[in-house]
């Protein structure tokens, strides 16, 4: 499969940047100041936003290696693996890629609502880079792969989203690349299939393939990864095996969390965050995340508390309910008051997630961002079907009953 | 280095070493953007292809109402219904593929911004496929020239020549309107606009010469006029006859906006999905 010897480099980059301009949005006033630009160019330039989302990047990836590509929302991973798929071309900088590339950044791309799933197999696999023969011999393992056999000639206006994702994904997942682009794809859908693709980039990266994998959830990076980078607002600040850099990233992330405030600051003035930490960053599915903060306060008042939790997308995923609505009022005291905050973990998906949390008092708001990640306790049992279900693996503690066993011994000495 | 086995990133550039041999990888995708298009736009439909012929028909029966009475007697021996929908055929030709090419990355703008193939293939694909729909509208000319009598000539083999020419040039102008739309977005509400009035310009409804000559030269800068009467000369072998001025200046044009809008396309085509 792979020629040359292995330490061929798969990947070079060289000082990567990407520089974006941003501009007014549409309608009358963006038209304005567009003619206004276009009138008086050269000092209106000047005053566009300016915005590197991608600074000097420079490293080589030799053949068969996994890399995992790490940092917080904004610091440029999907633009990295854009400008490495050449979606989008660099602003400078120069990068080469050797091998034939795959890339599973989004699927479903370029499937059509009116084609049947047969048609858009092979619409979808042309679009990959896959030669008519090739999707030809692939198609049976494609289909089974996704279980969509005798699904093949509906049209695929009339499947469920998550047959579209199998298929989609089923497709890209046998376009035989050697240098594999993976953005976290797997986040969405069924978590079965999720488990058996997982299966099958497993046994990729194991017969040699070059992996570079953009991944939200740190356990994935680490479980496949022969080394990590590190990107924070553009920059690689880390490149290096996977233990060290997540290590170093989450300790950034313990760092990294934000407090605004909005609102006047006369008002501001009458309370504050002075400290805010949860218990622990990193928990499991069930388990309650703890969350710890200490109000100061210039006299006594009633403060608003609510809790959101956002995905890595900033979704909101789930919202705390309080007495009026997402709002819970809590009394003050002047001075030091020490909260305490107790968020049960329920969420649909392991991976890294924010908790914003907001306090009111009138107008004034201070929001604070605490980042955590949920860990994978998933396993895979069959169904009646004999399919394969993900589901979660919840942690069970059994001990002997000993009052019930005492009042059983009592019944059989009395009896 | 084989698109196969490898490509380079680099910052936007001019035509690279790469840029043909990428598209002949990519080919089969027009094709198959093609394919698609036309399996799609008449999947949903009652009357599917008769679309394309009722529309050139519609615009036929109006120009012969209002127009056939002013221009019918100066076409010479041709019948005006004919003479306007041989007109409009090739007119429909370049409207359609001018418009959908200027639309092209709004269309493709979704799956631009996941996965690379060489942008021109957008354009390229729509502005190709109106070939199809030209085929069918075609096959009413037929049916109407065999109506008046009007055998077919050897010099209907010059066709494919002009309706190369005329897609070149509506390949050239989609691509660099296409281009300029996924910045500002202001393109796609003017070329409606455009085409309705460079229709009038367009000797589509009445014969060129009609147009007095001080303004000839004027005129034939619209490679539309050369192209139009060719297209009328090498069908019906009546009415004005092409001089060699206009054809030369509208094959000029059209190589002139194809390799421009080519360049200008490529030069832009590395960050497009930037601003879609």
């Amino acid at each position: 499969m792979r020629e040359g010897p292995l330490n061929e480099f798969a990947i070079r980059a060289q000082g990567l940047g990407k520089h974006y301009r941003l501009r007014e949005t549409g309608g009358v006033a963006g038209l304005a100041a567009r003619i206004g630009r276009a009138v008086r160019s050269g000092r209106a330039a000047a005053q566009a936003t300016h915005f590197w989302a991608l600074q000097d990047i420079g490293f080589d990836i030799r053949k068969g290696e996994v890399v995992g590509i790490i940092g917080h929302n904004g610091a440029g991973k999907s633009t990295l693996l854009k400008i490495l798929t050449r979606i989008t071309n660099p602003t400078v900088g120069h990068a080469s890629v050797h091998g034939r590339v795959g890339m599973l950044l989004e699927v479903g791309t370029g499937f059509h609502e009116d084609l049947s799933g047969r048609e858009n197999v092979y619409l979808g696999g042309a679009i990959l880079g896959m030669t008519r023969p090739e999707i030809h011999r692939k198609y049976d393992d494609i289909v089974a792969f996704a279980e969509m056999d005798g699904f093949m000639d509906l049209s695929v206006r009339h499947y469920s989203s998550g047959m579209k994702l199998r298929l989609a994904l089923s497709v890209a997942i046998h376009l035989d690349a050697e240098v594999v682009f993976l953005d976290e794809i797997w986040a969405v859908g069924d978590h079965a299939f999720q488990l058996k693709t997982w299966t099958r980039i497993e046994s990729l990266i194991a017969s040699g393939r070059t992996f570079v994998i953009v991944a939200h959830n740190l356990d994935t990076i680490g479980r496949l990864c022969s080394r990590c980078l590190l990107l924070d607002h553009g920059r690689l600040t880390m490149d290096g095996p996977p233990d060290a850099v997540i290590a170093r990233y989450r300790k950034e992330l313990r760092q990294r969390s934000q407090v605004w405030r909005d609102g006047e600051t006369t008002l501001l003035k009458n309370f504050d965050i002075a400290d805010l930490s949860l218990v622990t960053e990193s928990l499991a599915m069930g388990d309650v995340l703890e969350c710890r903060c200490v109000l100061l306060a210039q006299r006594p008042m009633i403060v608003k508390l609510a809790v959101q939790l956002r995905d890595s997308c900033g979704r909101i995923v789930a919202v705390g309910q309080g007495a009026d609505g997402c709002w819970s009022e809590l009394p003050i005291g002047v001075g030091r008051t020490p909260l305490r905050c107790r968020v049960p973990i329920a969420l649909p998906q392991s991976g890294s997630y924010e908790m914003l949390l907001q306090i009111a008092d009138g107008d004034a708001i201070i929001r604070a961002t605490l980042p955590f990640a949920v860990m994978e306790r998933d396993t895979l049992i069959k169904d009646e079907l004999g399919q394969d279900v993900a589901v979660p693996a919840l942690p069970l503690t059994w001990e002997l009953d000993a009052d019930a066993q005492m009042a059983a011994v009592r019944l059989v000495t009395s009896g | 280095m084989t698109v196969n086995s490898g490509y380079e990133v680099r910052p936007t550039s001019l035509l690279t070493r790469d840029f043909f041999s990428e598209i002949w990888f990519f080919r089969r995708l027009i094709g198959l953007f093609i394919w698609r298009d036309i399996i799609v736009r008449y999947k949903n439909t009652l009357i599917g292809a008769a679309w394309y012929v009722l529309q050139p028909v519609a615009m036929m029966l109006v120009f012969t109402i209002f127009f056939g009475g002013i221009f019918g007697r100066s076409i010479g021996p041709l019948r005006y219904p004919v003479f306007a929908y041989g007109g409009l055929l090739l007119w429909q030709l370049f409207s359609r593929s001018l418009s959908l090419g200027s639309q092209s990355l709004i269309y493709f703008g979704p799956m631009l911004g996941k996965v690379y193939f060489p942008r021109i293939i957008a354009p390229a694909s729509f502005v190709i496929g109106t070939l199809f729909d030209f085929l069918i509208t075609a096959v009413l000319m037929v049916a109407l020239m065999a109506f008046y009598h009007l055998p077919p000539h050897w010099s209907l083999l010059w066709l494919p020549a002009i309706l190369l020419f005329t897609l070149m040039f509506s390949m050239g102008c989609g691509s660099i309107l296409a281009a300029v739309d996924a910045r500002y977005r202001d393109i796609r509400h003017a070329v409606p606009l455009l085409i309705q009035v460079w229709m009038f310009c367009t000797p589509v409804m009445y014969p060129a010469s009609f147009i007095p000559e001080r303004w000839r030269l004027l005129y034939d800068l619209n490679p539309l006029v050369g192209l139009t009467v060719a297209f009328r000369w090498v069908i019906f072998q009546v009415g004005d006859v092409p001089d060699w001025q206009s054809i030369m200046m509208a094959a000029t044009v059209s190589l002139v906006m194809f390799v421009a809008g080519l360049l200008f396309f490529q030069k832009v085509q590395g960050t497009l999905v930037d601003t879609l």
